[in-house]
Formats: structure tokens, C-alpha cells, sequence
């Protein structure tokens, strides 16, 4: 039977054979990005389709319960819960335009000292008075005892001048001629979602300019957790295929890139990577099963330097080297690692805190250069997952809220109608919500029928037929009770996980002289809602920085400095790591740390 | 002179519902030395509260983290009462039996915990293997222990397995229909359920009550 999906080219041709698809399986089957987080489980409610065609697929108890959570207008169906028997034809609501992703970072000065270097020999050729074999010639100029079999296959020989390309001190390559000008590198920030390229020329440190893709390996689900299932689910050749979708994410990076700048891939020498830890074991072809099941230890949290074709990246130097940065803990990564040496907490003489939020937030916590570190799952609502309305940081989102008596004022991405409300939108919601009472302090959405008639918050509150409580922003978008209770575990998650971290080095709010903010939600979100939605305890105020993408920030300064890519190294030591789950009295402070400040001046 | 027995044991009520869970100690302190049945305060007051909460938990008033001060509220308290209550013996214990736990690989019990709870409040008695815990020792203790319910709880999509393991193994020993299996959990789902043949799923505490109670009326 034929699948047409508006948007995209042709028709899917499907043919049930052995066993019936669901809708769902058929559109990743074909490449089709459909979303997802729980790998057509039936229990996210992220996988909407339309069916534009006669839809005359019975709707389970199951389905119709999430819908009534996620579409409670009721215009879409769940494509895991449809089997297709006929010809039909969908369309997939969750476009997304114009995706804003953060490249950069704030960079502290550093030396240059990349790993990457060249030089020039000039080789002797031999004569019948000095019948020496060519590559003694070639051994003699580079002072190598030895030169590699697969190089000495690969090399033009007899030729007069020859380039040989080093990592630090070893040699990796030669190259015939005078290539001396061209020595490029590339940066990599794995995000779980979104994956940054940055080509660097690695003469002269300059960036040349970034680009950004979606993971490939979102097709295997969307959070961590989700890919280590999907490889352990499916032996044997998961790993591989999961393994090869993040390498062709890079490879069509590296192609972009060298594209636009007009550089030949082939002297791209070295990949450096900074990613969480699960991104890096899979690029590293690593199972990572064990780091979903207590007591959640990565395989290993090393540094590694090999060669890049041994992971199948292709698109750069046959000898290009890729270079991981070490972790800390299965669930806080090379990624924060970077962070921290880029934000440079380890290193001043202040009692700092580091807070890298997404869907994961991870903190640490430097005292004079001690450093305690925790992570806490803090869900997908700051993304605009899991939220009525909630879409991810595009043209069309949300982003900034305010309750006025005459009306709400939205300010939107892209300055285009409000289709959605993305991260930084929800959590300024919830701050008006809480400074104008709309919300109590325990996070519920008041009775309207308590306010009086002329009071102007009216406006803004709706009561299904249900008898279900939302706030409305618009005709299209709306908070719901469930949508303010994402937000509290969200809330709740980070505030404990950073009272935690402050109450084991004994230390107060009070007492933290810096708060950074790093990742690509903080970049988006104002200190106003961070500290009014009680997100961040309010001694914070006045003291947060933003670093903006710091993977991306560690990743370069690895690549341009030998210095900077030890110390990283190092630094990953020197962090101990606390799991939250297992301190003593954490599901109190978990619960207490969900509740909402309360405003002094009581509205109701 | 003390206070009179049904004031008190209607404060211990509030003082659950209203997650007093720090004054409650001093009033069940209070209680005990007025000398008055510790079983009436546990039942009409500690319970009485914890359903009160319940209520407004279906309501969308309260929340799980609210419902967990309340239970530590209960807790508190019966920290003070339990030396003085009458241990009921279990062969004579009517009360339907559950196993309860996170699955291997997951140490999450937060909602876990809840749920024991709220069974223990809606009339059951409740073995809770806690986390963590090895797939075979759900199946061995409900044998002992002559189980009705093997209820498990599960957070991420890499432990919830297990699960269908535990089923397959009840299976493979001929004894599947001894025992009723529910699940819970942000991992799993109605869909999930039926998938791996459990005889139910349930969202929050509250419908886990009342699905364990439907499931021991049968």
C-alpha cells in the first residue's frame, strides 16, 4: 500500500509482509523523522500525525489517554498506535523551522599550542654512486627510526619535498609536496539533540565558521536513556548502526564546512570531541548498557586519541586523529568537563557553581578549586518537551511572558505568530503565574469562580468541561495543570540537586560568590525566571553569568592548546562525583525543593 | 488536664493532610501520654488523613511531592506509636498480601515508595523488597509469603525489561495465574501493560490502590 507524507518527495510503498508496522516504525523505517522519545512504546505522545486521508483507525483506552494529555484539542492521532491496512495519506505537524542553536561560547585567552603541526623536508634522492633505498632517504631528513608500512603504500615516492604532519610529537602522515599552508582541525559539540561542527584552521586559530545538524541518532529515540535500550534491545548490530548514524551526522558537518570555506577535507587533520558520556561511548563504539542500570559506571571515563578511521569518520585526512576529552561519571561528561575548564571556576579562588541545564542539569560546585559535581534529570519541560503546547526554541515559539491587566503580552522567536511555547516561554509563564497568583506556591492553578468579576486575572484562567483548570495565552496556547507540574519536577530536581551539592561541602546559598550558567537553554532564559520560578535559590540574584555553549568552548581550546586538552584531563580527576538517589533524606529535599516561592503579598 | 481523645485524633488527621510533618511528633507524644488507644489514633487519625490527602491528590490539588510530606507527616508519628500497637500476628493478618519493588538496574523509588504507602493506608499488607531489586526475588517472596499481588515499579526504558522477564519466568514455572502483576512507573505505560500481558497498570498511588483493590476482589 502507498504512504503519501505531505512535505516530503514520492510515496512510501509498504507491504506488510510477515508482520504488521505500525505507522510509526514505517516513517523511521523510511528515514522519516518523526520523533518520539520512547521509541514507539506508546507513551510519550510526541509522535503525531494527522491522517488526512478516511481515518477509520479505532482508537484505544491507551491512545485516547495520552491524547487527552497532549492534544486535548484532539486534532491528531498516534502514529505508534496505527496500522496502516489501506492507502493513506498524513502530514506531520511537528515541522520545525529555523531551529536556534547556540554555536557559541564565551572563550577565555589562552595560548596556542594545537596538537597538530607540519613541517617541511627537503629529501635527498639516490644515485648510482648512492644506491640508498628511497625511504632511508625519507627516514634520514624526518629523524624517524621507522616509517609505517601503510604509509610508505600510500606515498608517491622519489619525489624532492615532502610535508610530515605530527600530533604533538608523533608522526602520523606524510605528505609529497609543500602542504605546510594547510593544517585544519574540527571541533565537536555531541549533543544528545543537536551536534555543532566548528572548522578551524589550526595555523592560525582563526574559526572559520560552524555548522549545526540534528543528531542522527535521534532515529533511535530521543534522549539517552531511549539509545541505550534501542542497543541493548537489539543485538548484535545495534551498536554498529547507532554507532554509524553519529558518524554520518559528522561526516555531513565536515562536508558542509569544508565546502563553504572552500577547504579540502583532506586536510583536516584532527577531530576533537566534547559530549556527554553516553555520545561518546556510542561515537567510540563502546556498548553503553551498563551505564542505563545502577550503579550507572560508564565503561570508562579515559581520554582517547586514535585514528579517526577506526571509528569510520571519512571526511578528513586518511591519517586525521580523533580526540575525545575525558568524563567524569556516566550521566556528567567531557561536555561539563569543558564547561568547567572554559568557565575557569577550577582555577579562581571563588566559591563558584557551574550549572549546565537541559534535559540532564548538571552541577558543580568549586570551592577554591575543590570540585564536588551531581546530575539531576530534570525532564524535557525546559526543552518544550512534554508540555501542551511546547514546541523547541524555533520561529513560532514563545519566549517571554507578561500578565498585563489589559492583556498578555508574548514576545515570539522570529516575530511571527505564536504557534507554540518553547523552554524559556514555559518558565516565564510560571513566573507571572506565581508573582500574579495565578498559581499557589504548591503549583496549583487557582478556582476562577474565587476571583471577583472585575478582578483581571479572569482573563487568563479556563475550565474544561472537565472540570480541568488551564491558563490560557492564546486561542492556541495553553497551560495546563500537568504542563505547571513538569515544570515543578524540573525545578524541583535542579534546586535539590543544588542544595545537595551545597549542603555536602556544608555551604550556604548565601555564601556562592559565583553562579555560571552554561548549555543552550540558559543562554535563552532571563535571571528574572530563573530566580522567580525559585529554579535558582534566590541568593543567587546578581551573580549569574552566562557561558553560552562551553562544550563548544572546551572543545576548541582542546584542539588549540596541548596545555589546555591536559588540564582537562586532569581536571576530570579531581571532581568527585555525589549520585543525589542515595543521600540520605534527598526525596524530602526533592519535595520540598518543587514548591513555588511564595509571594509575600497574598491575592487571594 | 489533657486534651480530649477525638480532638486529638482529629488534629492528627489535619496534621497529616496539612503535611505538619515536624509538629505531628510533639502531638502523637501528647497523645500517648494521655494514655488513649494508639490503634484509634493510627486508623481514625493518621489514615483518616492520609485518605483526605488522597482525595485531593485525584483532585489535582495536591501532588506527588505534597503527598510525600504528608506521608512523612504519617511516619513521624508513627514512629511514636508503633512501640505501643499490638503486632498482629501474620497467619492471623486477613489483610491481601503485595509484593512490591523497583526492578533490577533501577535505583528510583520514589513513587514507588508512595505507593506502598497508600496500599498500606487502603488495607494491605505490604512487602516492600525495596530496589534495585534482583528479578527472581520478586517471584521467590511472593511464593513465601503467599502473595496476591507482585506489583513493580520501573523509571527508565533500560530497567522496565525486567518486567516482561518476571512474567515469562512466572510463566516458564507453570505458576503465572497464582499471582496478579501490576506495574508502574514513568518508563511504562496501558500500552506496555497489555504488550507484556500484566494483569494491569497504573498511573499514579492513588490508582494503584484501586487497581490492586479490583484485582484481589476478583
Amino acid at each position: 500500500m502507498k504512504i503519501k507524507v505531505r512535505g516530503f518527495d514520492g510515496v512510501i510503498d509498504y507491504h506488510p509482509g510477515q508482520s504488521e508496522k505500525t505507522l510509526w516504525q514505517i516513517l523511521r523505517d523510511n528515514n522519516i523523522d518523526i520523533g518520539g522519545s520512547c521509541l514507539g512504546r506508546g507513551n510519550c505522545g510526541k509522535c503525531q500525525v494527522r491522517v488526512l486521508s478516511k481515518d477509520e483507525f479505532p482508537m484505544s483506552e491507551a491512545e485516547n489517554r495520552i491524547l487527552s494529555h497532549n492534544d486535548p484539542e484532539r486534532q491528531h492521532r498516534l502514529s505508534c498506535f496505527i496500522q496502516p491496512k489501506a492507502d493513506m495519506e498524513i502530514s506531520i505537524p511537528s515541522q520545525e523551522k529555523n531551529h536556534r542553536v547556540l554555536t557559541q561560547g564565551f572563550l577565555p585567552s589562552f595560548n596556542y599550542q594545537p596538537a597538530i603541526t607540519k613541517g617541511l623536508f627537503n629529501v635527498s634522492q639516490p644515485t648510482l654512486d648512492n644506491p640508498v633505498p628511497y625511504i632511508d632517504f625519507l627516514k634520514e631528513a624526518l629523524n624517524q627510526p621507522s616509517i609505517d608500512l601503510e604509509i610508505i603504500t600510500s606515498l608517491p615516492i622519489g619525489e624532492e619535498f615532502y610535508t610530515a604532519v605530527y600530533s604533538d610529537t608523533q608522526l602520523i602522515g606524510i605528505e609529497v609536496g609543500d602542504t605546510t599552508d594547510y593544517i585544519f582541525g574540527v571541533s565537536v559539540d555531541i549533543g544528545t539533540t543537536t551536534v555543532v561542527a566548528t572548522l578551524i584552521d589550526l595555523k592560525t586559530g582563526l574559526q572559520l565558521g560552524s555548522e549545526s545538524e540534528i543528531n542522527g541518532q535521534t532515529k533511535y529515540g530521543s534522549d539517552v536513556l531511549t539509545r541505550i535500550s534501542y542497543v541493548s534491545d537489539n543485538e548484535p548490530r545495534a551498536l554498529q548502526k547507532i554507532q554509524q548514524a553519529i558518524n554520518q551526522t559528522i561526516n555531513s558537518l565536515i562536508k558542509k564546512l569544508s565546502a563553504k570555506y572552500e577547504v579540502d577535507h583532506h586536510h583536516i587533520y584532527e577531530m576533537v570531541v566534547s559530549a556527554n558520556t553516553i555520545m561518546t561511548h556510542l561515537l567510540l563504539g563502546i556498548h553503553p548498557g551498563k551505564l542505563g542500570r545502577s550503579p550507572y559506571v560508564p565503561v570508562t571515563a579515559d581520554a582517547f586519541n586514535i585514528p579517526a578511521k577506526q571509528v569510520g569518520l571519512k571526511r578528513c585526512s586518511p591519517f586525521a586523529r580523533l580526540v575525545t576529552i575525558s568524563a567524569i561519571s556516566a550521566f556528567i561528561g567531557s561536555d561539563v568537563v569543558s564547561g568547567i575548564y572554559a568557565s575557569g571556576i577550577h582555577n579562581n579562588q571563588k566559591a563558584a557553581l557551574l550549572i549546565d541545564i537541559g534535559t540532564n542539569g548538571e552541577i558543580v560546585f568549586s570551592n577554591k578549586g575543590e570540585m564536588v559535581g551531581c546530575s539531576c534529570a530534570a525532564g524535557p519541560a525546559l526543552e518544550g518537551m512534554n508540555i501542551s503546547s511546547g514546541m523547541k526554541a524555533a520561529d513560532g515559539a514563545v519566549e517571554e511572558v507578561k500578565f498585563r491587566p489589559d492583556g498578555v503580552e508574548l514576545t515570539v522567536i522570529g516575530n511571527t505568530e505564536a504557534i507554540g511555547i518553547c523552554g524559556s516561554g514555559i518558565l516565564a509563564a510560571i513566573r507571572e503565574m506565581i508573582s500574579t497568583g495565578l498559581i499557589t506556591y504548591r503549583g496549583r492553578i487557582i478556582d476562577p469562580e474565587l476571583l471577583d468579576e472585575d478582578d483581571y486575572r479572569k482573563q487568563y484562567l479556563y475550565v474544561d468541561t472537565n472540570n480541568k483548570r488551564f491558563v490560557r495565552l492564546s486561542d492556541k496556547i495553553i497551560i495546563s495543570q500537568g504542563d505547571v507540574r513538569q515544570v515543578q519536577l524540573a525545578k524541583g530536581a535542579i534546586l535539590s540537586g543544588i542544595t545537595a551539592l551545597l549542603n555536602d561541602c556544608e555551604f550556604k546559598a548565601e555564601d556562592v560568590e559565583e553562579v555560571v550558567v552554561a548549555g543552550q537553554f540558559g543562554a535563552h532564559v532571563n535571571e528574572e525566571s530563573l530566580i522567580g520560578t525559585g529554579l535558582l535559590p534566590e541568593a543567587f540574584a546578581g551573580k549569574i553569568r552566562y557561558i553560552g555553549n562551553s562544550s563548544h568552548s572546551g572543545a576548541y581550546m582542546a584542539q588549540m592548546s596541548l596545555e589546555s586538552r591536559q588540564a582537562m584531563n586532569r581536571i576530570s580527576n579531581e571532581i568527585t562525583y555525589i549520585e543525589l538517589s542515595i543521600l540520605d533524606g534527598y526525596e524530602r529535599l526533592f519535595a520540598k525543593s518543587s514548591l513555588f516561592p511564595r509571594v509575600t503579598e497574598n491575592k487571594l | 488536664m489533657s486534651r480530649d481523645q477525638n480532638d486529638l485524633i482529629k488534629l492528627l488527621s489535619d496534621y497529616v493532610f496539612e503535611m505538619e510533618d515536624e509538629d505531628i511528633v510533639d502531638l502523637a507524644n501528647e497523645y500517648v501520654e494521655a494514655g488513649y488507644d494508639v490503634e484509634a489514633a493510627v486508623m481514625d487519625g493518621l489514615v483518616d488523613g492520609m485518605s483526605r490527602a488522597g482525595v485531593l491528590f485525584a483532585e489535582e490539588e495536591y501532588y506527588v511531592t505534597d503527598i510525600l510530606i504528608c506521608s512523612d507527616a504519617l511516619n513521624n508519628a508513627m514512629e511514636v506509636f508503633k512501640p505501643l500497637l499490638l503486632e498482629k500476628g501474620e497467619e492471623v493478618d486477613q489483610s491481601p498480601k503485595i509484593i512490591l519493588g523497583t526492578v533490577e538496574g533501577d535505583t528510583h523509588d520514589i513513587g514507588k515508595n508512595l505507593v506502598k504507602i497508600m496500599l498500606e493506608v487502603g488495607g494491605f499488607k505490604v512487602y516492600d523488597l525495596g530496589r534495585d531489586v534482583p528479578l527472581q526475588q520478586f517471584i521467590d517472596v511472593a511464593i513465601e509469603k503467599e502473595a496476591a499481588i507482585i506489583g513493580l515499579s520501573s523509571l527508565m526504558t533500560t530497567t522496565m525489561t525486567g518486567m516482561k522477564v518476571i512474567i515469562e519466568k512466572l510463566e516458564e514455572m507453570n505458576i503465572r495465574d497464582q499471582f496478579k502483576v501490576i506495574i508502574g512507573g514513568g518508563a511504562v505505560s496501558q500500552f506496555y501493560s497489555e504488550q507484556i500481558k500484566a494483569d494491569g497498570y497504573a498511573e499514579d498511588a492513588i490508582s494503584a490502590v484501586e487497581l490492586a483493590k479490583t484485582l484481589v476482589d476478583v
